[in-house]
């Protein structure tokens, strides 16, 4: 995945507004393939403007290949925007520096459709990775860890390498790792995907759970029905364009 | 005041989290660092055994320059007069810088060549006269009061050939010098590789756990404290078997025993250390210069 990257600019200023400021805001962000298949249309993203308070849950949804995956990685920040700006947690992403980017990292919790575990860990040893990697939480009891291992019906399964588990056992293990820390923002690809109906119920509970705690959560799903009863804004893509950003109810 | 545990509670999650990536990265497993151990067992041997060695001849130059450098020998013709060689006994000590006189006797002379000549007795052995002296003055006097009464007299000056030896000695230690600085630089090339094969082969997981948070000093601490523990590892395997390789020749050759002296230990157990600071310097550099590109 190549993008077109910009040489790093001053922090734009948020000074211009008032009031709190939002877990995440995009400013015209766009971001364009440079190699390959899409050379009719390189833009993935384009002009893609949109503040989400703190504290809120947002659904991103849209057909394949609307810019979903791309916009995720942005959020997640794996991968920066060609053009726009971007902040989470009011900090300028693209002209942060490595460190404070890390510290940004470690209060993101991020459920990945293909899981990204590591296969030669134990179920456990996956699970308490982000609290060892970050300070407030190199002592946090292992109660935590043992917690959200049960919570996700995996305590039977702890000590077993990650790489030995099924697909939906292995999605429920990356559930336990993205919300262990208690992130201030969650970002969940397809989080129930892979897992029966009975733990999807389960892990919407779970991401309800987090949201009255104040935790931002975006959840990209093609699975709108399974959250048709809940009352939650619908951020949806087309062509690379955000087309719905609305806080009302889309069932 | 309060700085002192803030700074422990961070060098103790440095210590957890470099543990908990270095687990994450599967270091442990990486065969390549098993091939490092061996390679720096290796390169510690023979650094180990060079520094060793160029101290050795070291000492065994100097006591030897010491031994011979204060001595002079006058090989006088067999025939020699005894009133003359007695004048000249009387006459070379009030020479400046001629300490002692002593004709050697026959018999000494016989066991010097016994060793080398059959039947020495036979012989017509030259007239001996072992002068000591200081520095390097008394030499022209020497040669000059011997001009006068033995024309045929040959005087055995340790100088040239000491200077000779001192320079072949300087050679030798300048060549150790340089191979040393080789088998370093064949360490930092080893170390670079390794750590760049290491990374690339755990490129996925270290992209996994930057977006976890991990840090690029915590990820580059990690690979530093795995690979400066199986460099100091093979660094502690080379050096034991470069001390006993040395202690059996010690024990094996008296002559060699005589000249082991603690600097000689010391340059054995020293020179080796500059393994795993080498490996720690490199480690790191290549290490962050690598995350910041994945």
């Amino acid at each position: 995945m190549n993008a077109a990257h910009r040489p790093r600019r001053d922090t734009p200023s948020l000074d211009s507004r008032t009031g709190p400021i939002p877990m995440i805001r995009l400013d015209h962000v766009g971001y364009r393939y440079l190699s390959g298949t899409a050379q009719h249309n390189p833009w993935a993203l384009q002009h893609v403007s949109l503040e989400l308070a703190r504290g809120s849950f947002h659904l991103l949804t849209g057909p394949s290949g609307a810019g979903k995956t791309t916009l995720f990685n942005i959020l997640t920040l794996s991968t920066p925007p060609s053009t726009g700006d971007v902040w989470i947690d009011g900090i300028h992403v693209d002209s942060a520096h490595r460190r404070a980017r890390a510290a940004l990292r470690r209060k993101l919790g991020v459920i990945w459709q293909d899981f990204r575990l590591l296969p030669h860990l134990t179920v456990r040893q996956n699970v308490e990775l982000p609290l060892l990697l970050n300070p407030v939480h190199t002592n946090a009891p292992a109660h935590a860890v043992d917690e959200m291992l049960e919570w996700v019906g995996l305590t039977p399964l702890a000590n077993r390498p990650a790489g030995e588990l099924s697909g939906g056992e292995q999605q429920r293990t990356a559930i336990a790792r993205a919300v262990v820390h208690r992130p201030d923002l969650l970002l969940a690809d397809e989080p129930t995907g892979n897992v029966d109906a009975a733990m999807a119920r389960k892990i919407l509970h779970l991401l309800s759970e987090l949201h009255k705690h104040g935790t931002t959560i975006v959840l990209a799903t093609h699975d709108v029905g399974l959250i048709a009863s809940k009352q939650i804004p619908i951020l949806r893509l087309e062509n690379g364009c955000l087309v719905t950003h609305k806080d009302d109810i889309n069932t | 005041m309060t700085s002192t545990p803030t700074a422990l509670r961070t060098l103790r999650h440095y210590g957890h989290s470099a543990r908990a990536l270095s687990l994450a990265l599967g270091l442990r497993r990486m065969r390549i660092f098993k091939l490092l151990v061996t390679l720096c067992a290796l390169l510690a041997w023979v650094v180990a055994l060079g520094a060793a060695s160029a101290q050795l001849t070291h000492n065994i130059y100097h006591h030897w320059q010491l031994d011979k450098r204060s001595s002079l020998m006058i090989y006088l013709p067999p025939d020699t007069d005894p009133t003359a060689l007695n004048q000249l006994v009387a006459t070379l000590p009030t020479l400046a810088g001629v300490d002692n006189v002593a004709v050697v006797p026959p018999t000494t002379l016989q066991g010097w060549l016994a060793p080398v000549i059959s039947n020495t007795a036979a012989l017509p052995l030259p007239t001996v006269v072992q002068l000591s002296v200081a520095g390097d003055a008394p030499r022209n006097a020497v040669r000059a009061t011997l001009a006068q009464g033995f024309p045929t007299a040959e005087l055995d000056d340790h100088a040239p050939v000491l200077q000779d030896v001192g320079r072949i000695i300087e050679a030798l230690q300048r060549g150790a010098a340089i191979l040393g600085l080789v088998m370093l630089a064949i360490l930092a090339l080893i170390i670079g590789l390794t750590v760049r094969v290491g990374l690339l082969a755990r490129q996925h997981a270290i992209q996994l756990l930057i977006q976890l948070g991990a840090t690029d000093a915590s990820l580059a601490l990690a690979l530093l404290r795995s690979v400066v523990g199986h460099v100091c590892l093979g660094t502690l395997v080379g050096t034991l078997a470069a001390a006993a390789l040395l202690a059996a020749a010690s024990a094996t050759t008296p002559v060699l025993a005589s000249h082991m002296a603690a600097n000689v230990w010391l340059a054995l157990l020293c020179a080796p250390l500059l393994l795993p600071a080498l490996a720690a310097a490199v480690t790191a550099l290549t290490a962050l210069g690598m995350i910041r590109r994945v």
